[in-house]
């Protein structure tokens, strides 16, 4: 054998197992959030002989004469085959699934059996706030928020084929307890786009899944620097997922999603009760651009809206009763201190209406430090608060209209590291009212929050985050009884580590 | 890498200063005073002692309440008044106990007191409030935080055993004796006392003497005037049934001696309402000359302490645990 023959024979060799170990970084590659691009059939094709030559993957730390050798043995075992004609069979089979593309910052996952690629990360994290109390609230909620927790632990399975892809993630975190729920469970129907880089022509997603509405509200928490989506994104949204059906997809820099919801954003955090069980489905839409006007630039930005009917629940009926009021306080049952409580018949629930509009713009570039991120969003929105102040007009005898917005910007310095300043504002009521000297004066409930953050980043591994929201709000009374702003600042370290 | 860590640490700190010295103070604590002898609802708790000023103006005009007599955790106790027209807010504590005091804002002006304006609330009262007499103290507070003269209103806080409101006033005769039963959970526990008759005084069975029969008085009525003097009667049952109360107290109260002999005492756990193990305290009290040997006093005489488990619940089946015996 000629050397220049062995070197060729040694050079295809290390290119077998090379291509070997290359599909399955591939195949580990794909991740969970994401779209499938299009891996049309032809180029997949060649992966069909990779699924025997899998196996030679533990081979990759072999010296070359053993790369040699097996190949020389598989090339023999192949020779001696008495039927290679069924190979081309399974070769057909193998393109149905397709890789899928990956979510910034996040490692590729681990495939596994049947092409199922499984993903997950922690984050655990320390929490400080000055307004905890080693005491329970009436009722038994806890008032101390210094404390350790795991915020998000997540597991996700996904599994993609060319013309589908189905996807399921469970949560477990400590936020009011230990708690697991379901995260994402959704079976997608795709016409994808032949190039990777860009979302399917259409997708047709049912189950639980995102909510099309702005910006922060389909981020990843996963990627997501700040601890948490904005106070206005989380009064209208306490949860990301809701269960409904949605179609979505782009072409060119178009983007837009449509969704039909049952208007119950699921919280992670257990304890909140889900408080739109009524037939009416929210419509949430968002159509957008997304462009990339140079290369080292990204721009996006788009419209969002939703409109549902809230729900108002009714009361049941209630017995006759006696009521015991101590009007002289002396703790004994006098005359005229037993006061009978006719029962009342229930009272039946309604619906209201309820709508939010919103403006998100984001804007990306690539300095010579990093990439430097600047994105905002804002929003109106009417009987639309679902988490902080939840709006019910039913009972308050008037529309509540609500206002938020917040401005982020995000610079990555190197590989290593991250800084950010983000200020949300969000106003749940702007008709609210104080009452002084007996008179109804104009309010403001506006919270206003401002959250420098620092992190340290083992790219695709672990992120170390430190953030501080000063929140401004009008939740106290000074010593004059005034609203006044309530010391209630939050530091939040976290460790967030990928699986 | 190491550069890159550098950059971050120096970032992250000059950040967090930023961030720390700009925020860090911002903000009026908010406590909820849950610790506190007095407790508002609606109103904001402030460390320290109330606002004080030489002014005269704003005034707090009228303070009244139902009563002036609190028990140990007593809810919903309704404080109300009037303050001059410059008011905005009242601060209200008690002058010689608690951290804090309370604010909270005046109502609109009354028509009938010259445009005063009204100012209410509703108390809730701790249950370790030592008893005795206290002064609650109000101030009212105009838009400059500033405040007028305090005006006080003594009410008096009573003990957790009957006592005829001796702690407050102590020319009032308290109790011959009383023998009460504590505990420290929300069980439906009995004190069970058996006369020295054999009668059986529960919470169920609350006389030691059997009240007359109705219809006309076969012993005369000062016959029945003195069964009544020197029987002992239950107060209470708490937690009757599972209905906590939150008092958790049973006492046996005689006014005059009790009929001498031997009083077994038990504590008998009737229901122990999905709860753990519960301890409780037995006294005995006593009516016993005070400093003033003119004056009575209740004082402690006795005391046993135990636990009971869950299974030893009988539905008042059983006496329940012995606990001592009590000679008069």
């Amino acid at each position: 054998m000629s050397c220049s023959t062995r070197a060729s024979r040694r050079a295809s060799s290390v290119a077998l197992v090379l291509a070997a170990v290359a599909l399955t970084r591939g195949a580990s590659a794909q991740e969970t959030d994401l779209e499938v691009p299009a891996a049309p059939p032809a180029p997949a094709a060649p992966a069909a002989p990779a699924a025997p030559a899998a196996p030679a993957a533990p081979a990759a730390p072999l010296a070359p004469s053993a790369l040699e050798d097996r190949v020389r043995a598989l090339e023999a075992a192949a020779a001696a085959s008495p039927a290679p004609a069924p190979a081309p069979a399974p070769a057909t089979e193998v393109p149905t699934t397709v890789r899928v593309e990956r979510e910034p910052s996040l490692t590729g996952g681990l495939t596994g059996p049947l092409g199922l690629v499984f993903s997950g990360y922690v984050q655990g994290q320390y929490e400080h706030n000055p307004i905890s109390e080693d005491q329970l609230q009436q009722g038994g909620v806890l008032l101390n928020q210094d404390r350790f927790l795991v915020r998000r632990a997540r597991i996700r399975v996904d599994r993609a084929w060319t013309w589908a892809s189905t996807a399921i993630e469970v949560d477990g975190n400590t936020v009011r307890g230990p708690s697991f729920g379901l995260r994402r469970a959704e079976v997608s129907l795709l016409w994808r786009n032949p190039n990777r880089d860009l979302p399917p022509y259409l997708r047709l997603t049912g189950g639980l899944s995102e909510i099309p509405f702005g910006y922060e509200m389909t981020e990843s928490p996963r990627a997501r620097f700040f601890m948490e989506r904005s106070a206005g994104s989380l009064a209208l949204f306490p949860g990301e997922p809701d269960v409904g059906i949605r179609l979505s997809g782009g072409a060119g820099f178009f983007r837009y999603a449509i969704a039909a919801l049952n208007g119950e954003p699921i919280d992670d955090r257990p304890g909140r009760v889900a408080g739109d069980p009524n037939a009416a489905k929210d419509i949430v839409a968002r159509f957008g651009v997304d462009t990339k006007p140079h290369e080292k630039s990204r721009v996006a930005g788009g419209i969002s809206f939703l409109t549902g009917k809230g729900f108002h629940a009714g009361k049941d009926a209630t017995k006759n009763g006696v009521v015991w009021r101590d009007l002289n306080e002396n703790g004994s049952v006098d005359s005229g201190e037993i006061t009978a409580v006719p029962g009342t018949a229930a009272t039946p629930s309604q619906n209201f209406s309820r709508w939010a509009f919103g403006v998100d713009l984001q804007g990306s570039l690539d300095t010579p430090i990093g990439k430097t991120r600047l994105y905002g969003e804002i929003f109106v929105a009417q009987n639309a608060d679902r988490g902080f102040l939840v709006a019910d007009p039913i009972a308050t005898g008037s529309d509540i209209r609500e206002l938020g917005f917040y401005a982020g910007f995000l610079q990555e310095i190197g590989r290593y590291a991250v800084v950010g300043f983000r200020t949300d504002h969000y106003d749940p009521n702007a008709d609210v009212f104080d009452k002084r000297r007996g008179k109804l004066i104009p309010a403001d409930a506006t919270v206003h929050t401002y959250s420098p953050m620092i992190g340290a980043i083992l790219p695709d591994r672990v992120r170390l985050l430190l953030q501080y929201d000063a929140i401004v709000d009008s939740l106290a009374r000074d010593s004059s009884g005034v609203p006044t702003d309530l010391k209630n600042d939050r530091i939040t370290f976290r460790l967030q580590g990928e699986l | 890498m190491g550069r890159g860590l550098a950059i971050v640490l120096a970032i992250g700190a000059l950040v967090a200063s930023l961030a720390l010295s700009l925020f860090a103070c911002s903000g009026e604590p908010s406590e909820t005073g849950l610790g506190e002898p007095l407790r508002l609802r609606a109103a904001a708790f402030k460390a320290g002692d109330l606002p004080a000023s030489a002014a005269m103006y704003p005034s707090v005009t009228s303070f009244e309440t139902a009563s002036t007599v609190v028990r140990p955790g007593q809810t919903e106790k309704g404080l109300l008044g009037r303050a001059s027209p410059d008011a905005v807010a009242i601060a209200i504590r008690f002058a010689d106990v608690g951290s804090g005091y309370w604010v909270f804002p005046v109502d609109g002006p009354d028509p009938q007191n010259n445009g005063e304006l009204i100012w209410q609330t509703v108390a809730d009262f701790g249950v370790d409030v030592a008893p005795g007499l206290h002064a609650l103290r109000v101030v009212a507070v105009d838009g400059a935080g500033v405040a007028g003269p305090a005006r006080d209103l003594s009410v008096c806080v009573t003990p957790p055993v009957p006592d005829n409101l001796n702690a407050c006033d102590p020319r009032t005769k308290p109790p011959a004796a009383v023998l009460s039963l504590s505990w420290d959970t929300a069980v439906d526990l009995d004190l069970v006392i058996v006369a020295p008759d054999g009668r059986i005084v529960d919470a169920k069975h609350p006389r030691t003497v059997a009240p007359p029969p109705p219809g006309p008085s076969t012993g005369g009525a000062d016959a029945n005037a003195n069964a009544n003097a020197n029987a002992g009667v239950f107060d209470r049952d708490s937690n009757g049934g599972c209905v906590i109360d939150g008092v958790q107290r049973e006492d046996l109260v005689f006014q005059t001696r009790p009929a001498p002999g031997s009083y077994l005492v038990y504590a008998s756990l009737f229901d122990a309402c999905g709860k753990g193990a519960v301890h409780f305290r037995f006294s005995l009290f006593e009516s016993a000359a005070a400093v003033d040997p003119k004056l009575q006093q209740l004082v402690e005489s006795i005391t046993k302490q135990g636990v009971l488990l869950p299974l030893e619940a009988s539905g008042g089946a059983r006496l329940g645990t012995f606990v001592t015996e009590v000679t008069f």
